[in-house]
C-alpha cells in the first residue's frame, strides 16, 4: 500500500548523523521579514511517474506531493481535521432518500488559464472517472452516482444509489473540461498538466532533476506569496540535511527516522514541523500460526509491550505531543474518540497471569508453551528500515520478559509487501497504515478481503463495516465506527504500536509558512498533500 | 584483430542470451510484480486485471519470457509496469549521464594512477612510494558511501566558511542552470564530488597494479638495453617501461569498469544524479521489475562491451594476443 514506502535504506543515517553535529560553521540568524515573491526549492525523496491522480500509478506520495501544489479539491483538510469547503462556496447540501449531494461552486473559482470552474467541470470529472475506457485505480464511490443535474453554471446535484458518508472526500480534484475533452485521459497528464486550479501551475519538468511550478495568477484561494516552487528529487536523507545546510534546498519532507530528526533538530536555523494523525505503525497477527490463533496470546503480546516507551523513544523527538494510539478511527481531539485499546495497556504481570490462567506453562528456556505451541514467533519487518529494526529490538526485549520469544525475520520491502504479506508468510507483521474507514480496512480484515491472508474472519465485523459504508448521518456513523473499533480491539487481529508523524524540515532562515496537516493523507491525499495543502501560504524570509 | 573482434562478438550473443534467462527467471522468482499494487486498497481488481493483461502475467513464465524478449528486441524493452511509460527513453537518458560520470571518473583515475604508479615503481622504497602505498590502502578500503558523505560535509563547510560555492553536492545542474560556457562550468561543479568519490577506489587499485608492473619491467633486460643505448630516463620510463607495464593495467581497467558502474548506484543516489544508478534505485523503490530487468540487461551488455574493449586494447598493447 501507499505506506509501505516508509521503509528506508540502512546506510542513509549511519555516518553523517554522527559527524554532522561537530562540523557546523556560521549560519545567519533567523530574520522575521516575510517577503513577497521568490523561489522555494523543495526536495522530495522520489520523482513522480505521472500526474494522472486517478491512474493506478498515480497512487503515490510523490504524485500527491507534486500535484498538491497545482490542484485543490472541493474541500480541504487542515490540521484540526475539520473539512473546509474550498472550491465550493458553502457546505455541500446533502439529502437522504435518495442520497444526493449538491455543490455550489464559488464565484471566483478559476483554472490557471482564467477559465471559471463550472458545474460542467464537475460533471466531466465524474464522467471521466466512470468511463470504462480509461484506466482508473478505483471508481468507488463514484460508481454509486446514478445521475447528476446541472442546476446552473455553478450548481450541480449528484444522486447516489446509496449513502456516501465520505462525500466530502469526493471531487478532491476537478478536471478542466475545456482542456481535456476529447483527449486520451490515460496519457493526458502523464507528462504535464497544462490546466489546473491550485496556487501554482506546472512550468517545466526536467526528468530526474526537478519540476518547476510557477505562481497561478488566477488562484482564488489567496496568495500565493511565492513566485515559484522548484521540486528537486533527493533520495538520500543525509544529502537532504547537507543540502539544507548549504542552502541548495529550502525544505524537504523526509521520513521521520529518529537519527535524522535528532540531527536536523541540532542544525541552526533548521525547523521541524511534525504532527501525528491516524496513520499508525502496527503489528498484525497471523491466525494460522499455532499460538497466535488464541485471543489470550494476542492480548498478552499487546499487554507485554510498553507502547509509551516506544513512542517516547521513536516519535517524541519528532512530535512532542505523540502518544500511543488508543483508537483506529478517531484522534483524541475528535469528540467521538473512545480509547478502545486503553484496557490493553502495558501490564507485564497481567500478561503473564493471562497466559498462566489459560494453561500455558514455561519451558526450560522460560518461554511459554500453550496447548503444545511454543510462543516463539518470527517478526517480519522491513530490512534496512532503521525505525522498524529498532521497533523489533524494543518489542523483542519486552516480550522476552514475559516469556514470549520473537525472532528477526526481516525482508526487503519488495518481498515483504509484494509476497510475504499478501501470501500470509509471517507470524507477526509490521507495517504502516491508516484504518479510519472500512474502505481501507476491508481488504485486510474482511472475511473476503482481497489481501487478507491472515486467516482472520469475523462476520460481525464485516456486517458493521458494510453498515458504515452506507451510514451518512454523522453520529450514527461515528457510533458504528466505534463499534468497529471495539470489535478490532477485542479480536485483536492487529494493534497500533505508535502513530507515524508527518513532517516537514525547513530552513527558517530562508522560508516559512509550513503547517503540516496529518489529515490531508490517505484517501484524500490527492487534493493536497500533508505539507502542501496550504502552499499558497509559503513564503521566503529575508 | 578483426577476427578477434568478430569471435568475441559471436560468443557475446550466447552470453547475452544466458543473461536474459538468468535475469528474467531470477527476477520473476523473487516476487510478484503486482504484489505492492495488490495490497493497495485504492486499486480496484479491474485495474489490476488490466495490468495483468498488458504484461501477460497470467501466462506461464516461459511465455512471459518470450513476450519480454520480444519487447526487448522489437520495442526497446517496452513499457514499464506501473506508469505504462516507454522504458528506453528514460534508461538511455540515464545511461548518457552515467557514461559521462564513469568516463570522467575513470580518466581521472587512470591519469592519477599512472602518475602515482610510475613514480612509485621508479622510486621504489622512497618516501613517495611509502606515502602513496599507505594512501592506496586507505583508498582501497574506504567505504565509498562514507567517503561521498564526507566529501559533501567538507564541501558544505567550505561554502559556509568562505561563502564560495566551489562545488555542488547534488544533481547534475543548478536550479537555474546557466547557458553557454557557464553551463559547462556549472556541470563540472556538479560532477567534481561524484567523480572524486567514484574514482578513489580505482585510483588506489590501478596505482598498485602499475607500481608492481613497473617494478617488474624497470629491471628487465630491454629496459637496461634502452638505458645502455643512451636514451634519456623519461624516454626509458615512458616509452619502454610504461608501455609494457600498462598491459596488465588495461585488463584491470576493463574488468573494473563493471565495478565502477555498480558503484554508481550508491554515488548517484547520494549525489541525486539522474543516471543509471538512480534509475535502478527508483525502479527498485517502485518495485518495477520491467525497468529493473532492462537495467540489468543494459549493464550486462556494457560489461561485455568493456571486456571486448579490453581485449582490443590488450591486443594493441601486446601484439602476441592478436591472433
Amino acid at each position: 500500500m501507499i505506506l509501505s514506502g516508509l521503509a528506508t535504506r540502512p546506510w542513509r543515517t549511519i555516518v553523517a548523523g554522527v559527524i554532522l553535529a561537530g562540523l557546523f560553521a556560521v549560519v545567519p540568524t533567523v530574520a522575521e521579514e516575510k517577503l513577497q515573491g521568490g523561489t522555494l526549492v523543495f526536495a522530495h525523496e522520489q520523482e513522480p511517474g505521472t500526474f494522472n491522480l486517478f491512474h493506478p500509478s498515480g497512487q503515490s506520495g510523490a504524485v500527491a506531493a507534486a500535484s498538491g501544489l497545482m490542484q485543490v479539491g472541493t474541500y480541504r483538510f487542515p490540521p484540526d481535521g475539520v473539512p473546509v469547503p474550498f472550491i465550493i462556496e458553502k457546505e455541500a447540501e446533502v439529502t437522504d432518500n435518495p442520497f444526493t449531494v449538491t455543490y455550489t461552486i464559488r464565484k471566483d473559482a478559476k483554472f490557471n488559464d482564467g477559465h471559471p470552474i463550472t458545474a460542467e467541470d464537475y460533471a466531466f470529472t465524474y464522467e471521466t472517472i466512470v468511463n470504462p475506457k480509461w484506466t482508473i485505480a478505483n471508481r468507488k464511490p463514484y460508481d454509486l452516482i446514478t445521475g447528476y443535474e446541472i442546476i446552473d453554471e455553478r450548481t450541480i446535484k449528484f444522486s447516489f444509489s446509496a449513502a456516501v458518508p465520505t462525500y466530502r472526500q469526493l471531487f478532491h480534484i476537478v478536471l478542466p473540461k475545456h482542456d481535456l475533452e476529447g483527449k486520451n485521459w490515460d496519457t493526458a497528464w502523464q507528462d504535464r498538466v497544462p490546466v489546473s486550479n491550485g496556487p501554482f501551475k506546472m512550468e517545466s519538468w526536467q526528468r530526474g532533476q526537478q519540476i518547476t511550478f510557477v505562481r497561478n495568477e488566477h488562484f482564488f484561494g489567496g496568495g500565493p506569496h511565492l513566485d515559484r516552487i522548484v521540486m528537486r528529487f533527493v533520495p538520500e536523507t543525509n544529502t537532504l540535511l547537507e543540502l539544507l545546510r548549504s542552502g541548495e534546498i529550502d525544505a524537504s519532507d523526509p521520513q521521520p527516522q529518529p537519527e535524522i530528526i535528532s540531527t536536523a533538530a541540532n542544525l541552526d536555523g533548521i525547523r521541524i514541523d511534525a504532527k501525528t494523525g491516524l496513520l499508525n505503525e502496527y503489528i498484525r497477527f497471523n491466525f494460522k500460526t499455532p499460538g497466535l490463533d488464541k485471543k489470550y496470546v494476542r492480548r498478552a503480546i499487546m499487554m507485554g509491550i510498553d507502547r509509551q516507551a516506544i513512542v517516547d523513544q521513536l516519535m517524541k523527538p519528532v512530535d512532542p505531543n505523540a502518544a500511543p494510539p488508543q483508537s483506529w478511527v478517531f484522534a483524541p481531539s475528535n469528540p467521538h474518540f473512545q480509547p478502545k485499546f486503553e484496557s490493553l495497556g502495558y501490564n507485564p504481570e497481567g500478561a503473564v497471569t493471562l497466559l498462566e490462567d489459560n494453561g500455558c506453562r514455561r519451558g526450560a528456556d522460560q518461554i511459554f508453551v500453550c496447548d503444545g505451541a511454543k510462543l516463539d514467533f518470527g517478526f517480519v519487518t522491513t530490512a534496512g528500515s532503521e525505525r522498524r529494526e529498532l521497533t523489533f529490538e524494543i518489542v523483542q526485549a519486552y516480550l522476552q520478559a514475559i516469556g514470549i520469544s520473537v525472532r528477526a525475520d526481516f525482508s526487503e520491502a519488495a518481498a515483504q509487501f509484494g509476497t510475504r504479506g499478501p501470501q500470509g508468510q509471517y507470524d507477526l507483521f509490521v507495517q504502516g497504515g491508516l484504518f479510519d474507514d472500512p474502505i481501507s480496512l476491508m481488504p485486510y480484515m474482511g472475511c473476503e478481503g482481497k489481501i487478507n491472508a491472515s486467516g482472520y474472519c469475523n462476520p460481525e465485523l464485516d456486517a458493521v463495516m458494510n453498515e458504515i459504508t452506507v451510514a451518512a448521518e454523522p453520529d450514527k456513523r461515528a457510533e458504528l465506527l466505534n463499534k468497529m473499533d471495539s470489535i478490532l480491539a477485542d479480536d485483536l487481529p492487529f494493534f497500533p504500536v505508535f502513530g507515524l508523524s508527518r513532517m516537514v524540515v525547513y530552513n527558517a532562515n530562508r522560508v516559512g509558512g509550513f503547517n503540516v496537516s496529518p489529515f490531508t493523507d490517505g484517501v484524500v491525499s490527492t487534493g493536497g498533500w500533508y505539507w502542501n495543502w496550504n502552499a499558497q501560504d509559503f513564503y521566503r524570509v529575508q | 584483430m578483426p577476427r578477434l573482434i568478430a569471435n568475441r562478438m559471436f560468443f557475446s550473443l550466447f552470453v547475452l542470451l544466458a543473461a536474459t534467462l538468468v535475469i528474467f527467471f531470477g527476477i520473476s522468482s523473487i516476487s510478484d510484480p503486482l504484489g505492492e499494487l495488490r495490497s493497495e486498497p485504492n486499486i480496484s481488481p479491474e485495474s489490476l486485471q488490466r495490468l495483468i493483461d498488458r504484461k501477460h502475467l497470467e501466462e506461464p513464465l516461459v511465455v512471459q519470457y518470450g513476450y519480454w524478449v520480444k519487447d526487448m528486441v522489437t520495442a526497446q524493452f517496452g513499457n514499464d509496469l506501473k506508469f505504462d511509460r516507454p522504458i528506453w527513453p528514460e534508461l538511455s537518458r540515464a545511461l548518457v549521464n552515467t557514461v559521462q560520470l564513469v568516463i570522467f571518473a575513470e580518466l581521472f583515475a587512470i591519469v592519477l594512477a599512472v602518475i602515482i604508479g610510475v613514480m612509485a615503481g621508479r622510486f621504489q622504497y622512497s618516501v613517495f612510494d611509502y606515502g602513496t602505498t599507505i594512501l592506496s590502502f586507505i583508498g582501497y578500503s574506504i567505504p565509498i558511501f562514507w567517503f561521498a558523505l564526507i566529501l559533501q560535509i567538507l564541501a558544505v563547510n567550505f561554502y559556509q566558511t568562505t561563502g564560495v560555492r566551489a562545488v555542488y553536492i547534488s544533481g547534475l545542474s543548478s536550479v537555474d542552470a546557466p547557458t553557454g560556457l557557464m553551463f559547462y562550468v556549472d556541470r563540472i561543479q556538479h560532477l567534481i564530488l561524484p567523480i572524486l568519490a567514484l574514482s578513489v577506489t580505482s585510483i588506489a587499485a590501478y596505482s598498485r597494479y602499475l607500481r608492481a608492473s613497473m617494478i617488474e619491467v624497470i629491471n628487465a633486460d630491454y629496459v637496461r638495453t634502452a638505458r645502455a643505448k643512451g636514451l634519456s630516463e623519461p624516454k626509458v620510463v615512458l616509452r619502454h617501461a610504461l608501455r609494457n607495464a600498462a598491459v596488465p593495467l588495461a585488463t584491470v581497467v576493463g574488468v573494473n569498469l563493471g565495478t565502477v558502474f555498480s558503484g554508481t548506484i550508491i554515488i548517484e543516489t547520494i549525489f541525486s544524479m539522474p543516471g543509471m544508478g538512480l534509475f535502478f534505485f527508483n525502479a527498485l523503490s517502485t518495485r518495477d521489475v520491467y525497468s529493473i530487468m532492462a537495467w540489468l540487461m543494459v549493464t550486462a551488455s556494457l560489461t561485455m562491451l568493456f571486456n571486448l574493449v579490453t581485449d582490443i586494447v590488450y591486443g594493441l598493447l601486446d601484439p602476441r594476443t592478436r591472433t
